[in-house]
């Protein structure tokens, strides 16, 4: 049911990945158990008393009493593993007391989230903490625009001899001008004068759509509703889950819903100013619509797992307002569906292109775009490595990507379906569809 | 310059040095550009930029390259390993890389391949440690071997496993006459398993044209089912340019008794080494050679001697090494005869590395028997011991178990079996087990360099063992007189033989 692809995707980083894998031998188990919802371990570490791991399977949750901060911790993973390929060395037993106890908690506080779905919040002091954000936000993009014109006054050749501070500064102030989105716009310039040759194109171009935001802001009330809302999203204004499914539930007509088999395509971890992020594309079985679901945590808390790449659920998705490709919320998983990757048929280079365009059309700030491409090969030419499709149309793999061999390896030269984000430049790899298998690229 | 240019060019100027003007080009550009107010030039470029720079990237079109299409792998291939030994593969690579040879070859003999995925970084780690690459390239199937082709680093693998390895397909043909050094060797050693004859033939129609260090190599590979059969080849080969080609020939030649090189050796031994009398009036006289002939050079004999060593006795100990040992009769009595002999330090490292050089049970046997506890060097012991078929070097080392728990004793028995190295039976390896664990309760400097040397155990002692190795950790950890050191050399040996444990259970069918 689990496969070890899914199971490893799971994994804070490449290291839990790797001690996990260590970890998925029945020797270094005392006990093992599962039941249809869990499955638990006792699992002998150097101390004296051996740390007790278990899993809710209904999400996947994990818990374990090892100290160790990483989520979920090596011993998860290690036991996930075991579920996955030695399912037999898992004796189906009743649970323990420990695992009782954890999965009656967790039925509990799932209950209780559902009961605080709706907000008491007070209309007004929400207004007027709107308008203190407006008025904030507008001196910020006054400022960002002077900076701006600064900068092509004086001529992007200045740009390579300035220090990281000058772009530091730029975004700090746009922190403090509640513009999030902008700030982290602003931050991600200072890599381009040093990204070899053509970079006054690429930082012009940047340059160019930050301005084309600025201004979109300023006539804000002139645009389509939507395209306003995206402007706003793109500056960073924020938007709460609580406050997205009460407009879902309003009705608004902003806000779309979708019921689909969604399957989830693939996953991205980053980081952005003390926050970990999460970006994992689901995609619909039935409408073949794509959704990006965002998620982030602070300092040392965990991220999400419950979106394992390669499963899909039956569901509804609720869409933040917005152009060209709307992230999304799960609002309802109703039925876990592991494994529907085999009835993927992915498209040629040039129509997922051509989509691709098309979504920009309706956003220009797009940065990430799914391809779902089907018939390529890797090929290396040029001294980079490239996917090829039937038709002889090429993309260009992003040179952090970390494991093109693999991909050559798996394809032998035959023609795989490989699923991606295309950023306008390059393609990064995230799963491979072959005919029995999804197999996630771990980072 | 295109409107996109133009704009690019202003810009690294700078507005305050070139004042940009509208830029004209497409009808759709045009449009947009046209509203812009240029009296204001900074947000004008801005502006244009953002818009052109936004069209540019709606409009841009993946390319159409004519690039050659690789020929893609053929699907016949042998099946793939099952997800547990997958597995069991990935935890060797990050912990346990000594064990590779052995699960590698659990997977050939199973007749299987390495999942596609695993191959990169195992060709990879076969790249770095050459002693890995036969069997990395004994399981990498079809798949590896047409990956191999495609990464010039990887070549070794192009040769391919056992299964369905054939001498006349074109493949083979083209890697022996074009490949690179790494990969010939591999092929040479192939074919030498398979047909040795054949091997030694393509090896001579190529000889002449080959760079000294590639013969050298080539020879040495020969040592694979050598034979009297490559005799003459050999015996030519003793009067090539290069002093390493000689030199790796002579060391082979040395091996088959028969050789002409070996009748020389004898001939010129009879003058300078006689025993007389028999039995246990057996006496050895000896005559140390007065000067190094140049035929002996020509045979291999190094005239230069170490700088701790006399000339003349290291002369003499290289044409012992390379004569036939059934010119000395009786072993137990000319290793008898050798106590107390005032060369006997000559005559022994002779006749040791001549039985090792011709595979003598008997001889390595009487050396074990007699001589012992004369023999220093551990190493050599477990050379000696290693001649000997696997039942009997148990008998010999059973023999010598310790009757008593003495400390000396274990640890010198225990340092025997770390030196054989061999695949031990479940029964034997409780015995060293035994023995381990008396040498655990001790604290002697000589136990602590014996902890470090139980390395080797982990590879040798059958992984059934495993349980009873948990017992006695149990045991030592809880022992308060026990030093650290045991405890951590014991759970290291059992995390290798518990991994081992499982690693075999993975294969059913195999025992």
């Amino acid at each position: 049911m689990w496969t070890s692809e899914q199971v490893l995707s799971l994994s804070p980083d490449a290291n839990s990945a790797k001690r996990g894998k260590s970890l998925a031998t029945v020797s270094q188990w005392p006990l093992l158990g599962r039941s249809e919802q869990a499955v638990w371990g006792e699992c002998q570490g150097s101390g004296k008393t051996p740390y007790r791991t278990q899993i809710d399977l209904s999400e996947p949750a994990f818990r374990c009493s090892c100290p160790s901060r990483k989520f979920p911790c090596k011993h998860g993973l290690g036991l996930f593993l075991l579920l996955a390929e030695q399912a037999e060395a898992l004796p189906e037993s009743p649970p323990p007391d420990w695992v009782k106890e954890w999965l009656g908690q967790r039925s509990q506080s799932t209950q209780r989230k559902q009961a605080k779905a709706a907000p008491g919040t007070d209309p007004a002091a929400q207004a007027k903490r709107a308008q203190q954000r407006a008025a904030k936000v507008e001196v910020g993009l006054a400022d960002l625009e002077q900076w701006l014109q600064d900068i092509v006054q004086q001529g992007l050749a200045t740009l390579p001899n300035q220090p990281y501070r000058f772009w530091d500064q730029a975004a700090a102030r746009l922190v403090d001008a509640q513009a999030p989105g902008l700030a982290r716009r602003v931050r991600s310039l200072a890599s381009i004068p040093h990204s070899g040759p053509g970079w006054p194109e690429r930082m012009l171009r940047s340059l160019g759509l930050l301005h084309l935001l600025v201004q979109g802001y300023g006539r804000l009330a002139t645009l389509p509703p939507a395209l306003q809302a995206e402007v706003r999203s793109q500056i960073g204004w924020p938007q709460t889950q609580e406050d997205l499914q009460l407009r879902a539930a309003q009705n608004d007509p902003l806000v779309s819903r979708a019921k689909d088999i969604w399957q989830v395509m693939g996953k991205v971890t980053f980081e952005a100013d003390n926050l970990k992020g999460q970006r994992v594309w689901l995609r619909g079985h039935e409408s073949q619509r794509s959704a990006p679901v965002l998620r982030f945590a602070h300092g040392s808390q965990p991220l999400d797992v419950s979106l394992v790449p390669g499963t899909g659920f039956v569901g509804e998705l609720v869409f933040y307002p917005g152009t060209g490709l709307p992230r999304a919320l799960v609002a309802a998983r109703e039925v876990a569906v592991p494994q529907l990757a085999h009835q993927i048929v992915g498209e040629a280079i040039a129509g997922a292109i051509a989509a691709y365009a098309h979504a920009l059309t309706a956003n220009p700030w797009l940065e990430q775009y799914p391809l779902m491409l089907g018939q390529v090969r890797p090929v290396w030419q040029a001294e980079r490595w490239w996917l090829q499709d039937a038709t002889g149309h090429v993309l260009p793999l992003s040179p952090r990507f970390q494991h093109p061999l693999e991909l050559l390896a798996i394809s032998g030269g035959h023609p795989l379906q490989v699923f991606g984000e295309w950023d306008g430049a390059v393609l990064r790899p995230l799963s491979i569809l072959t005919e029995t298998q999804f197999l996630a690229m771990e980072d | 310059m295109d409107a996109w240019e133009t704009l690019v060019a202003t810009a690294l100027v700078g507005t305050g040095r070139q004042t940009p003007t509208a830029p004209s080009g497409e009808a759709a550009v045009t449009a947009l550009v046209d509203q812009l107010d240029w009296h204001q030039p900074e947000q004008a470029l801005l502006g244009a930029a953002g818009a052109i720079a936004l069209h540019r990237q709606i409009g841009q079109f993946p390319l159409q390259p004519d690039w050659p299409i690789v020929e893609p792998c053929t699907l016949d291939d042998l099946p793939v390993v099952k997800t547990a030994i997958a597995r069991h593969l990935d935890t060797a690579m990050n912990t346990y890389p000594e064990v590779l040879p052995e699960l590698l070859s659990l997977i050939a003999q199973a007749g299987q391949r390495l999942p596609e995925r695993q191959l990169p970084r195992l060709l990879q780690m076969g790249q770095q440690t050459s002693a890995l690459r036969p069997y990395v390239a004994a399981v990498g199937g079809q798949r590896g071997q047409w990956l191999a082709a495609q990464q010039t680093d990887w070549s070794y693998a192009r040769v391919g496993g056992a299964h369905g390895f054939s001498l006349d397909s074109p493949q083979c043909q083209d890697l022996w006459a074009n490949g690179r050094r790494s990969e010939r060797i591999l092929l040479l050693q192939r074919w030498r398993e398979a047909a040795p004859a054949a091997a030694r033939a393509a090896l001579e129609a190529v000889w002449t044209t080959e760079f000294a260090k590639n013969r050298e190599a080539f020879i040495n590979g020969l040592e694979t089912n050598l034979t009297m059969a490559d005799e003459p080849f050999l015996e030519a080969a003793l009067s090539d340019r290069a002093k390493g080609v000689r030199q790796a020939t002579a060391n082979l030649l040395a091996k088959l008794p028969e050789s002409r090189l070996g009748q020389r050796m004898a001939e010129r031994v009879q003058l300078l080494v006689q025993l007389k009398g028999k039995g246990k009036r057996l006496t050895i006289e000896v005559t140390l050679p007065a000067a190094c002939e140049p035929a002996w050079e020509h045979d291999g004999v190094n005239t230069k001697a170490r700088s701790d060593q006399g000339q003349r006795g290291w002369w003499l100990e290289q044409i012992l090494a390379a004569t036939p040992l059934d010119i000395w009769g009786d072993p137990i009595a000319a290793i008898r005869a050798l106590t107390g002999h005032p060369w006997q330090a000559i005559l022994s490292s002779g006749w040791e590395v001549a039985a090792l050089y011709q595979q003598r049970t008997d001889w390595a046997a009487a050396f074990l028997d007699t001589l012992e506890s004369q023999i220093l060097d551990d190493a050599l012991i477990g050379q000696l011991l290693a001649l000997l078929p696997l039942p009997q070097q148990k008998q010999w080392l059973q023999a010598r178990l310790p009757s008593r728990p003495n400390e000396e004793d274990v640890i010198r028995w225990l340092l025997l079996v770390v030196r054989s190295s061999q695949p031990w039976d479940l029964a034997f390896s409780k015995r060293v087990l035994k023995q381990l664990t008396v040498a655990a309760k001790n604290s002697s400097r000589q136990a602590i360099g014996l902890a470090y040397e139980t390395r080797n155990l982990r590879l040798t002692l059958h992984p059934d063992l495993a349980p009873a190795v948990a017992i006695a950790l149990e045991d030592v950890t809880n022992d308060a007189n026990s030093p650290r050191h045991w405890e951590s050399s014991l759970l290291d040996l059992l995390k290798y033989l518990s991994f081992r444990h499982e690693m075999y259970r993975a294969f059913p069918a195999s025992e």
